[in-house]
């Protein structure tokens, strides 16, 4: 038996926001970081207040965001008891929310609430609570909009973890996708969260946990990607707004999401949490070249699967592994274009920050879930060439 | 040769865990104890629920056996980790993993949310623990 799990409505195009003034919200708990708050956030409030809606906002979330900040904001929810929790921002800002809701109703497991979520148990967080979540990503990349899994830093121990855990009722009943919420976007972002989204895809059809309904979308969401990331990275270095392109990029990272959100992640995003964390390496810096490494690792494992999104892609070859090997040379080159880093080094990792963290560092990473699911099985050994090779930027040779 | 489930195989397993560096290493920091339930399916002529009772501390397997009503588990056992006879047989041939043994619901764990928290904390072990289980050499599966 297996889940596939969707929100009730993905509202999305030109105006996709106007939604809001369609319903009947009497008190809005508005989850956003400071930079959103004061680029679009009155684009939202204009929609709420042409339905007299109350607004509490937290706009405390950060960058890379803990749980010690999410049991912050779940205490304020606890306060005023909105109706509908909306979640506007990145992927920080809808892993929060989604994180803040099981620790509103279950106030007596605090942290563990949400860390130690039973997958499956029926959180009844709508009944218990009364309110809903609606999701309105303002980047195109994390797919946190349709995912029923979060991922927070925990900050209780020395070396930092990125912390990762679910359950089918996290997933929001509404995501808006209105792709002017990203019309700000800096070409840095643009390439990041694209390379993020583009991870996912990879990750999610790449997996052991892969099943129809996953490919479907992970497929076409790769071609979408593969075709319009370079180009709103180059309309955004002349500071041009194509909205076409902006809303493919932007569906895509949703169908992205949707599609890893009901498989898994392998091996990049295990590596992309971990160094993320102990690194303090922004997640959308650093995924697209641990999505790099985890193609060259996956290659000779599942390469017809690698050959399907070269085919994707319009990437060709006369055989199955020269597609996939075209793939990746391909997916270096455009990581390069769009002026992302490769190398541990180039993220700013110096040689002894490595040496006193990697022991660590490679104890999480064979412990997240995106290790178990990887298609070809990796131990600690592995990890250790694979870090070493990804300090300095090497193609990996086993 | 060593019938699955019997007081004979766990020890066999007891010996497999603790001979296996790779788990070791991968639960050097981890503790935690567990009753192991095996529930009748139709595969095989088992026909009576098993349980095993283990008790894992940091990389090593202290004490495990085979639940009777003479030497039952201990109260308040962190850990209850239950399947289908065939299903187990899968998991022993790798076509399925702990987790997603899981999350496709062949297997149902209940514990506390603190301690769901632990487990999901170490999967690397929890995969090595299913290694160990398939290097005892000559089983009987009934």
């Amino acid at each position: 038996m297996w889940d596939f799990t969707s929100p009730r409505k993905v509202i999305f195009g030109e105006d996709a926001l106007e939604y809001l003034s369609e319903k009947d919200f009497k008190h809005a708990f508005v989850v956003t970081d400071p930079v959103m708050k004061k680029l679009h956030f009155h684009l939202l409030e204009e929609q709420l207040k042409a339905i007299d809606a109350k607004i509490t906002i937290f706009d405390e979330i950060p960058g890379e965001p803990s749980l010690q900040t999410v049991e912050k904001g779940a205490k304020l929810l606890a306060e005023v008891k909105p109706d509908v929790i909306i979640a506007f921002g990145g992927g920080s800002v809808m892993d929060s929310a989604k994180g803040m809701w099981p620790m509103w109703a279950n106030p007596e497991d605090g942290i563990d609430a949400i860390e130690g979520l039973d997958p499956f148990a029926d959180l009844k967080l709508r009944e218990k609570t009364g309110c809903i979540l609606i999701n309105i990503p303002t980047t195109s990349g994390t797919g946190s909009d349709v995912t029923w899994a979060t991922v927070l830093t925990d900050k209780s121990s020395d070396t930092e973890r990125k912390a990762s855990f679910g359950n089918r009722d996290l997933v929001a009943d509404i995501t808006i996708l209105d792709p002017i919420l990203t019309k700000t976007l800096p070409k840095s972002l643009i390439a990041g969260t694209g390379f993020d989204a583009i991870s996912h895809a990879v990750g999610g059809y790449l997996s052991t946990w892969a099943n129809d309904f996953s490919d479907a979308l992970l497929l076409h969401a790769f071609k979408l990607l593969w075709n319009n990331l370079p180009l709103a990275y180059q309309q955004a270095e002349t500071g041009e707004v194509d909205y076409e392109v902006r809303e493919k990029l932007h569906n895509a990272a949703t169908m992205s999401g949707w599609g890893f959100g009901n498989s898994q992640i392998i091996l990049g995003h295990a590596i992309g949490h971990t160094i993320g964390a102990a690194f303090k390496i922004p997640h959308s810096k650093c995924i697209g070249a641990c999505c790099w490494y985890s193609l060259m690792y996956n290659k000779n494992t599942v390469s017809e699967r690698i050959a399907d999104l070269a085919t994707a892609a319009g990437i060709k070859g006369d055989t199955i592994e020269e597609k996939a090997e075209n793939l990746i040379v391909a997916f270096k080159k455009m990581l390069m274009d769009v002026d992302l880093p490769i190398s541990l080094e180039e993220m700013g990792v110096t040689k002894e920050k490595y040496d006193t963290e990697i022991e660590t560092v490679i104890d999480y990473t064979l412990n997240d879930s995106g290790s178990l699911s990887n298609p070809r099985e990796v131990d600690y050994e592995d990890y250790v060439n694979i870090y070493s090779a990804m300090f300095s930027g090497k193609e990996l040779d086993f | 040769m060593v019938v699955y489930g019997s007081e004979e195989w766990v020890q066999e397993l007891v010996k497999k865990i603790n001979e296996s560096e790779a788990y070791a290493k991968a639960a050097k920091k981890w503790e935690g104890d567990f009753i192991f339930t095996t529930i009748p399916d139709g595969t095989g002529t088992l026909t009576e629920e098993t349980s095993i009772y283990c008790d894992l501390w940091h990389g090593e397997c202290r004490e495990a056996y085979l639940i009777t009503p003479d030497r039952p588990a201990p109260e308040n056992v962190e850990y209850v980790y239950a399947g289908k006879y065939g299903n187990w047989l899968k998991l022993f041939d790798g076509k399925i993993g702990p987790l997603k043994g899981i999350m496709q619901r062949k297997f149902d764990v209940k514990c506390s949310a603190k301690s769901m928290a632990k487990l999901m904390r170490a999967l690397k072990a929890a995969q090595e623990l299913v290694k160990c289980t398939t290097m005892i050499e000559n089983v009987e599966y009934p």
